[in-house]
């Protein structure tokens, strides 16, 4: 899990433009400035292509916060 | 004639009349959506990629049958709103909307949304969590006067005063140039709360409007009866 949790560190920081965020299970879209329907298009992306894994649509919209989506992650790999 | 009308949950075979007030109640008076003008696509690719959406059944935004009521008259749908309490399963609508687009929009639309990027910041306004939405605001012409639209509204309501009694405001979104709309609801009692415009002079290139309003009213002042 540390590993999913610094590359997907390193996403949020490239996605989100700021090179000092530090994601926490807790942190939803209402943290993070620059999380929109369009970076959040981007961040997906960028974690499928990073992990080389697919998020399914149903699994996608139950992801209430980062901390559902690093189980996702690490249920796939 | 007004009673003549019957007010009932849509399903999946409701789903053209929904596509086309996903659409229409988008558009307003001008003749692009957002859905096509924002990713690029004709008004009819926008429509069977909304139909293919509508069809995963998903809760939590506009693009799902269960969150529509219509209203009916001799087997013919004459009105149609959505209503959903926002972010009441703790993902945003907009999240669901998005992953949405990601499978069902070509990559060439995500990537021409992706393009406009200044522009989609300036307009979207974001809505307010735990309020009850009502979206996608539609009435055939041929059954316009009939007062359809208030009385969905207040169905919605009662439907969300059993199922989420703590909601205390409703609030719809509408485009700054639809001001035939806005001047609807203002009589109605919403007042606005929020409002955005972009400076971008293609603007209704991409969006039926220059900006939006986002307006608010109390849960109770929509009940008719």
């Amino acid at each position: 899990m540390k590993e999913i949790i610094a590359k997907t560190n390193d996403i949020f920081r490239k996605v989100f433009d700021d090179p000092s965020l530090e994601i926490t299970r807790e942190m939803t879209a209402n943290d993070v400035d620059k999380w929109d329907s369009l970076t959040h298009l981007t961040m997906i992306a960028k974690t499928e292509e990073t992990f080389g894994i697919k998020f399914k649509l149903k699994e996608l919209v139950k992801m209430k916060n980062v901390g559902d989506m690093l189980d996702k992650i690490q249920e796939k790999l | 004639m007004q009673n003549d009308f019957t007010i009932r949950p849509a399903t999946l075979n409701d789903s053209d009349f929904l596509v086309k007030a996903i659409l229409m109640a988008d558009r307003g008076p001008s003749p692009v959506s957002s859905y096509s003008g924002v990713f690029n696509l004709s008004e009819e690719e926008a429509a069977s990629k909304i139909k293919l959406m509508l069809e995963e059944e998903l809760d939590s935004c506009e693009l799902s049958p269960e969150h529509f009521l219509v209203a009916e008259k001799d087997g013919q749908i004459a009105a149609a709103v959505a209503g959903w309490v926002e972010g009441f399963d703790g993902v945003a609508s907009w999240m669901v909307r998005s992953a949405l687009f990601q499978e069902y929009y070509p990559k060439e639309a995500l990537e021409n949304a992706q393009k406009l990027k200044p522009v989609v910041d300036e307009v979207v306004v974001h809505r307010t969590m735990g309020a009850l939405q009502l979206e996608s605001v539609f009435v055939d012409p041929a059954f316009r006067g009939n007062r359809l639209a208030t009385k969905l509204f207040s169905a919605h309501v009662e439907n969300c005063k059993k199922e989420h009694p703590k909601t205390e405001f409703a609030e719809l979104m509408t485009y700054l140039e639809n001001k035939k709309a806005i001047a609807l609801y203002q009589k109605l009692g919403f007042d606005v709360i929020k409002q955005s415009k972009s400076k971008n002079p293609n603007v209704l290139n991409y969006y039926p409007g220059s900006g939006m309003v986002l307006m608010q009213i109390k849960l109770e002042k929509l009940l008719t009866t």
